[in-house]
């Protein structure tokens, strides 16, 4: 299967930001200008958050959606606020091809089950945020990293899997936005339970990063935002890279 | 004028959009009418097989679809789930009829690609020697796909248009008289897929 490079970029009020560990936002843009130079970059998919729909306790904007939708020739996953089965159609009918689901399907295990009958398991993607806990270990966070659970990221990962997810976004709030690299240990433990693709999300910030989370961690795919952000690196270049160390990846 | 069928679990809006984007107006319709007075007709899907079956006889369609396919000829595009439809069966859920248009039958990757991570998402290169359907696109071309069951060829295999390898090689895209077919997404694959929406369009 080819790797996947996945630029990923967060909503806030109706722009662009970017985080640093969940926090810490900086504005960047209107987001229907950075689908429409993703989409003439030729990436291979790109992933939409709305962090603040599930903390304001809100729907996703869907209108919003659609005008992101309207630059993308590609596919288009989008999160935040997902509640309802009603959301995740009109989410499709809006352009988007997959959902990510976090928050809900935490307090509602079998919220997984219900879209993955209703549109198929490979429409369902579940985020998974989680945080080192000294002297406990990584604990899954709900409620965009506000709240703490007591599920550990491998448990609930493998947990989803059986419920019907048909892919894992894992998210490690230490590294999100901080360009040191990946959590490939977690990674790797993550991967080496689960058959579904896990993408790896956070930390990514030179181009030895995404091999080392494809080779060492066993991530189907990688997602970042910063490094397209804060750097001349686009995702053809981190592709290049890739291929370069015999990874198997679509060159345009 | 490209009837875009609307059966409750199609990207309907990516698939009409992406017409648009090759100059070309699509309408979205979900009633017998729609799909009587459409030159060519496209099956968009994004969901399970047995309840895509559901909504199109639900919505009292099932009988007038079948008809422009079988009897008046139409051309026709099966995307995704808008594929595995066209054959006679699938085994997603448990067993359920499908429109039986072309011989083959939807059973899950399972069954080729055990040692592969399941959906299979993702880009992956089609083999094709197909010139109509793939008229201006180089062999060998990646596509996307998101999908967790295949189609099983009928038994001569003459409706493959394209193959595609996941564990095992299964038939990405079929052609076959009036009916195309594609298991990846068309609308989704950027430039490649955007020539494939306009072979279909400026099939005579």
């Amino acid at each position: 299967m080819k790797k996947r490079v996945i630029p990923t970029i967060l909503l806030r009020n109706f722009g662009v930001v970017k985080t640093i560990k969940f926090d810490t936002y900086r504005p960047l843009g209107v987001a229907t200008n950075f689908a429409r130079v993703y989409n003439a970059r030729g990436v291979d998919e790109l992933v939409v958050l709305d962090i603040d729909a599930t903390q304001e306790n809100r729907s996703p904007d869907f209108e919003y959606i659609q005008d992101i939708a309207e630059e993308c020739f590609m596919p288009l996953t989008v999160g935040g606020g997902i509640r309802t089965i009603e959301d995740v159609q009109r989410l499709i009918q809006s352009g988007a091809d997959k959902v990510v689901i976090n928050t809900e399907a935490i307090s509602r295990p079998s919220f997984i089950s219900e879209i993955s009958q209703e549109f198929g398991s490979q429409c369902v993607v579940l985020s998974i945020d989680y945080r080192h806990i000294d002297s406990v270990g990584c604990r899954v966070f709900s409620h965009g990293g506000k709240v703490k659970t007591d599920l550990t990221p491998e448990v609930w990962a493998h947990q989803a899997e059986r419920l019907g997810a048909g892919e894992i976004l894992l998210n490690s709030i230490d590294q999100e936005g901080t360009m040191k690299g990946y959590d490939v240990d977690l990674l790797k433990q993550v991967t080496s339970k689960v058959k579904i693709p896990v993408i790896a999300a956070g930390g990514a910030g030179n181009l030895q990063h995404f091999g080392q989370a494809i080779v060492d961690g066993g991530a189907a795919a990688v997602s970042c935002s910063s490094i397209f952000h804060y750097t001349e690196v686009t995702p053809q270049e981190i592709k290049n890279y890739l291929h370069s160390q015999g990874i198997d990846v679509r060159l345009i | 004028m490209i009837a875009i069928l609307d059966y409750g679990l199609g990207n309907l809006r990516s698939v009409q959009k992406a017409f648009e984007n090759i100059g070309v107006e699509a309408k979205v319709v979900s009633c017998s009418s729609g799909l009587e007075s459409a030159a060519k007709i496209v099956i968009p899907g994004v969901g399970a097989f047995g309840k895509g079956m559901n909504n199109i006889l639900r919505q009292g369609v099932l009988d007038c679809l079948i008809e422009q396919i079988l009897v008046k000829k139409k051309p026709v595009l099966g995307i995704c789930l808008g594929m595995q439809l066209l054959a006679e069966s699938s085994t997603e859920h448990g067993f359920s009829k499908g429109l039986g248009c072309v011989a083959g039958s939807v059973i899950s990757l399972q069954e080729i690609a055990s040692q592969q991570l399941i959906p299979n998402v993702g880009w992956c290169s089609v083999e094709s020697s197909d010139p109509i359907m793939f008229r201006d696109v180089p062999n060998g071309s990646n596509f996307y796909f998101v999908h967790s069951f295949f189609y099983q060829t009928g038994q001569n295999a003459d409706e493959v248009a394209g193959w595609t390898t996941y564990g095992s090689m299964f038939a990405s895209a079929l052609h076959k008289d009036n009916i195309w077919a594609t298991q990846f997404h068309p609308e989704k694959s950027q430039k490649h897929g955007l020539q494939i929406l306009k072979n279909f369009y400026e099939l005579a």
